[in-house]
């Protein structure tokens, strides 16, 4: 019987079959010319001839084939050598997601520790980039806030007749122009009265920003008039949860402010960006009214901010030169009001140029730019990590390699495949961070800072962000993936080649210099996590100048409609008479800005023949360094009748009398531009804190209150502890006028506000300090396990001359701490430089250079690495020589 | 008609009709390829032969389409053959293609009828 299966091969070599497709089709077609031969066997024909008519039944020339190529069966790509060119792109990326894939399931430990790396990584840096974005960069919800703008005519703060007369000139390049305004105001539930913020807005503000309430609406336009009935409120999620626990029901509910009801009628959406930006959550908006804003109808008095929606298409210049026109007809009406000029200002509502124009201060700058390039150095810490763990594996791999580079795997697309493995190590690791950013920013939006205005941070999983995760997926590839893919794919192809002793050292030094590197870095990250730390420890410690235990203070602000100047002199009057009646109180006296708080007032002065550029300055009441403990070091304190008496008087501190009046300020002058008149100074107090803790002592000067205050805090000493005196202050100053909002603090939970800042950075820092270090101790436990599981025969065969366990022992010891050791040296260089960067941040006379600090962390980093480099050297010290020859 | 429409049509009857024969047997019941080039010999009278090269490229690609499917089957003390039997889809197909073949059929012999009548 002839073979059948030579005449039917050679026909079906031009396809590309699968082998077990060729060979059924083989199997298949001689089965078929078989049976031929066997039936002209049987019909008489002898075996030669049979043979040549069944061969005969294929036409000449290859027809088998042709007919064959059009199917698809005749086109299975070549079977998987992986790394073997295929030349198709798709299926070759295919090819290497799922072998990639597949390498990563079967090493669990090595992939859970290289996505966690990268995954804390992740976390950190898009956790600060999303805490940087929401108070900054996209801190306002509208909608697109690219046409929306902050418009200043006459370089100033509009009245609300100024802010008539604009939105009455229609001008075509504005679509839409809102007004708003900050204010305090009493919210009254029962018998607590509680100071709230809110914004009083132009009844169109939220349609401008294109903002819509989650529950109930928006205001509408009829609610333009200051004296319509009933007024109207919308209020800020935050305040509907915690007023009225998320009540759905809220809509038509009537709320006391300032002693008027009003009606709500919306409350905000949930991650609701206000117009100030910077996180700060106003509790309730209310359109323009009368009752809430005295003086509405003044045109000169301008407490306005405006934002425009412009017309697509109008540029910055057309709008300044459209609005300067209708600038000029407004002092061409009022001819006296001298308060604008004709400049017009126009800016964006977020980013870097409204940041200048708020006057953000440098210090918060640095401490972010700060932040976010630690959580770069992170970054780069996990991606060291990966890389390391990847060159550990590609050496495992050495074999599987050179195997595949002898069967024609082409370089470049083995690179590319090692690759695809760090790809998708980089995706899985950005998935989790993701998830972590997101835990993060449900966290974030949970907490919400009562300070002097509420804050709160919505982070969002955005456009911006998705775009940050597809750079860092990017990045931490290339950074991890790319060099363990070229050392591994180059001259590695001597098949078995057995590496041992210095050969491997010298191979493996860049996973050696990585984990040195890594060491550095979480040097650097915990020095400057104490130094937060430190600085933190000496404002908690630190003496305000004042007394701190036994105060209260209570902020009053009375509205301009009704109180008059010589009602609100009589009222505060009255307040702090009857309050120095109180069991317990020691003194009370009042005070425009108190020390310590959000709140600042500065300004130059001209003192004898110095220009001082900024002095802090403050109005008080007679009576107020008393009740302070501010210490009168010469001169006396204002009288009662020191306002009436014409002439103008002044205390200021030590350092002014010291700096510019050579100590001899009383009875000197000093000029202060408010207006522009010469103050006497009739005495010097000590020093104390004004603006925050950590401040070198500042020029202060104390002015005695004017009739024109309507906000002043009081200052209440107490005798014992000041707690259980805070109900008795507030009930008292409700009995004299239950509409005034009051607010009510200690000076303790003051300076607790104080020290917010500081404790967030320590412990922000301190938290990425000690992410910084697990990430090194995990580089270093890798590397020592890899080196030890390398250096086996090494071991046996130095156990086999005659070396104690203790000998192994140390000589794997002995090479974790050569490279700890490099670690703190090359960390403690880069810290010097960074730490001095970081004083700008630090409180003032604060030593930056700690050989302690140095020292402890230092010490503290080479314990935990000989601890991680001691279980693989254990290890190696307990292997037994005969196994450990044997293994290579 | 130009020649090459000419072509073009002879081929496409020629895989049609071949189509339809294979179904059509396989309909009865699964056929090896040898029983099938040997059936459609000796029902055609000799007049229709299919070579080993068109035959087998012809079934496989019935069997990518999904109308025919082949399976090896094994019986004592022979080799293993690869049957071939139609499927549902295959069924379908076939009865579209005869209706379409009998009104063909019936077109052809009305135009070339109306020459002898």
């Amino acid at each position: 019987m002839p073979d059948w299966t030579q005449h039917v091969r050679p026909r079906l070599s031009g396809l590309r079959l699968s082998p077990t497709r060729e060979a059924e089709i083989v199997e298949e077609l001689s089965q078929h010319l078989e049976d031929r031969y066997r039936e002209l066997i049987a019909g008489g024909a002898t075996p030669d001839e049979a043979t040549q008519l069944a061969i005969a039944d294929f036409s000449e020339g290859n027809y088998l084939a042709r007919h064959m190529a059009p199917l698809r069966q005749a086109h299975t790509p070549a079977p998987i050598t992986a790394g073997a060119p295929g030349g198709h792109l798709f299926s070759d990326l295919w090819q290497d997601l799922r072998y990639a894939a597949r390498g990563l399931f079967r090493s669990p430990g090595f992939t859970l520790v290289s996505v966690l790396s990268l995954a804390l990584a992740v976390g950190v840096t898009t956790g600060i980039f999303g805490i940087f974005e929401a108070a900054f960069l996209n801190a306002v919800s509208a909608r697109n806030i690219g046409q929306l703008r902050h418009i200043e005519p006459g370089d100033s703060a509009v009245s609300y007749p100024y802010y008539q007369y604009l939105s009455a000139a229609n001008n075509p390049a504005i679509l839409g122009l809102a007004a708003y305004t900050q204010s305090r105001l009493s919210f009254r539930a029962g018998d607590d009265v509680e100071s709230v913020t809110g914004d009083i807005v132009s009844p169109n503000f939220f349609s401008v920003l294109g903002v819509t309430p989650s529950i109930g609406r928006g205001f509408s336009i009829d609610e333009q008039q200051p004296e319509r009935e009933p007024q109207v409120v919308i209020v800020s999620h935050t305040f509907w949860k915690r007023k009225y626990g998320a009540n759905p029901d809220i809509l038509g509910k009537a709320i006391n402010l300032n002693r008027e009801s009003f009606t709500v009628v919306g409350v905000l959406p949930k991650d609701y960006r206000s117009i100030h930006g910077y996180g700060m959550a106003p509790d309730i908006y209310v359109p323009f009214n009368r009752q809430l804003v005295g003086d509405l109808d003044e045109p000169s008095l301008g407490t306005l901010q405006l934002i425009a929606r412009v017309q697509d298409g109008v540029s910055i210049s057309q709008l300044k030169s459209s609005l300067g026109t209708i600038v000029q007809g407004w002092r061409q009406l009022y001819p006296t009001d001298r308060r604008y000029s004709d400049k017009v200002e126009v800016y964006p509502l977020t980013g870097i140029e409204k940041m200048r124009r708020d006057g953000v201060p440098v210090e918060l700058t640095v401490f972010l730019a700060l932040l976010i390039l630690i959580a770069v150095l992170v970054l780069l810490i996990a991606c060291a990590n990966v890389a390391g763990l990847l060159v550990a594996q590609g050496m495992n791999r050495t074999r599987e390699i050179a195997v595949r580079l002898a069967l024609g795997a082409a370089r470049s697309r083995l690179i590319r495949q090692l690759l695809t493995e760090s790809a998708l190590l980089a995706f899985l690791g950005v998935c989790v961070g993701v998830i972590f950013y997101l835990a993060m920013a449900t966290m974030v939006a949970n907490v919400q800072i009562r300070a002097s205005v509420p804050f709160e941070l919505h982070l969002h999983l955005d456009r911006r962000l998705l775009y940050l995760c597809i750079g860092l997926v990017t990045i931490t590839t290339l950074l991890s993936g790319l060099v363990p893919a070229l050392r591994t794919s180059r001259d590695r192809w001597r098949l078995g080649s057995n590496q041992i002793g210095d050969e491997a050292h010298q191979r493996a030094w860049f996973r050696r210099a990585l984990v040195a590197g890594q060491f550095a870095l979480a040097f650097v990250l915990l020095i400057s996590a104490t130094l937060f730390l430190r600085g933190l420890a000496k404002n908690s410690h630190a003496d305000p100048g004042f007394d701190v235990q036994h105060l209260i203070t209570a902020e009053i602000t009375l509205d301009k409609s009704s109180y008059s100047s010589i009602r609100a002199e009589q009222y505060f009057e009255r307040a702090i008479v009857e309050m120095r009646r109180l069991p317990g109180v020691r003194s009370v006296s009042g005070v425009t800005v108190v020390p310590l708080g959000l709140e600042r007032w500065a300004m130059s002065m001209d003192a004898g023949e110095h220009k001082v550029q900024l002095v802090y300055a403050t109005r008080v009441t007679p009576g107020y360094f008393g009740t302070m403990k501010i210490p009168l070091l010469r001169g006396r304190d204002f009288q009662a009748d020191d306002r009436a008496n014409g002439a103008p008087v002044a205390i200021v501190n030590e350092t002014v009398a010291k700096t510019y009046f050579n100590n001899n300020a009383l009875d000197s002058l000093a000029y202060l531009p408010i207006p522009l008149s010469p103050f006497k100074i009739i005495g010097v107090v000590r020093d104390s804190k004004y603006g925050s803790l950590g401040e070198e002592p500042m020029p202060a000067i104390y002015l005695p209150v004017s009739q024109q205050d309507r906000t002043l805090t009081l200052a209440v000493s107490t005798d014992s502890a000041p707690a259980g005196t805070q109900t008795a202050v507030r009930k008292l100053l409700a009995s004299l006028d239950p509409r005034v909002p009051i607010k009510i603090q200690l000076m303790q939970e003051r300076l607790d506000g104080a020290l917010l800042p500081s404790k967030i950075a320590s412990f922000l820092l301190s938290g990425i300090g000690a992410l910084g270090l697990l990430l090194a101790t995990i580089g270093i436990y890798g590397v020592m396990a890899y080196s030890v599981a390398r250096r086996t025969a090494e071991i046996g065969i130095r156990m086999a001359l005659g070396a104690t366990r203790i000998q192994v022992l140390r000589l794997i010891l002995k090479d974790a701490t050569k490279l700890v050791c490099i670690g703190i040296v090359v960390g403690s260089i880069l810290a010097l430089f960074v730490v001095q960067a970081l004083a700008v941040a630090l409180p003032a006379g604060m030593k930056v250079v700690d050989p302690l600090s140095f020292a402890t962390i230092g010490g503290i980093l080479a314990i935990v690495a000989l601890m991680a480099a001691f279980v693989p050297a254990w290890k190696g010290s307990q292997l037994d020589p005969n196994i450990a020859l044997r293994s290579e | 008609m130009t020649d090459m429409n000419t072509r073009a049509l002879d081929r496409e009857l020629k895989r049609g009709a071949a189509e339809l024969l294979i179904l059509s047997l396989l309909d009865a019941r699964p056929r090896h390829g040898y029983e099938l080039s040997k059936l459609i010999n000796t029902r055609s009278g000799g007049q229709i032969t299919f070579h080993i090269d068109s035959l087998y490229p012809l079934l496989y690609r019935l069997e990518e389409r999904g109308w025919i499917k082949g399976s090896w089957v094994e019986k004592p003390d022979e080799r293993r053959r690869r049957f071939y039997k139609v499927t549902p889809k295959g069924r379908r197909v076939l009865a579209q293609q005869r209706k379409t073949w009998a009104a063909f059929v019936d077109a052809v012999q009305r135009v070339t009828g109306d020459e002898h009548a």
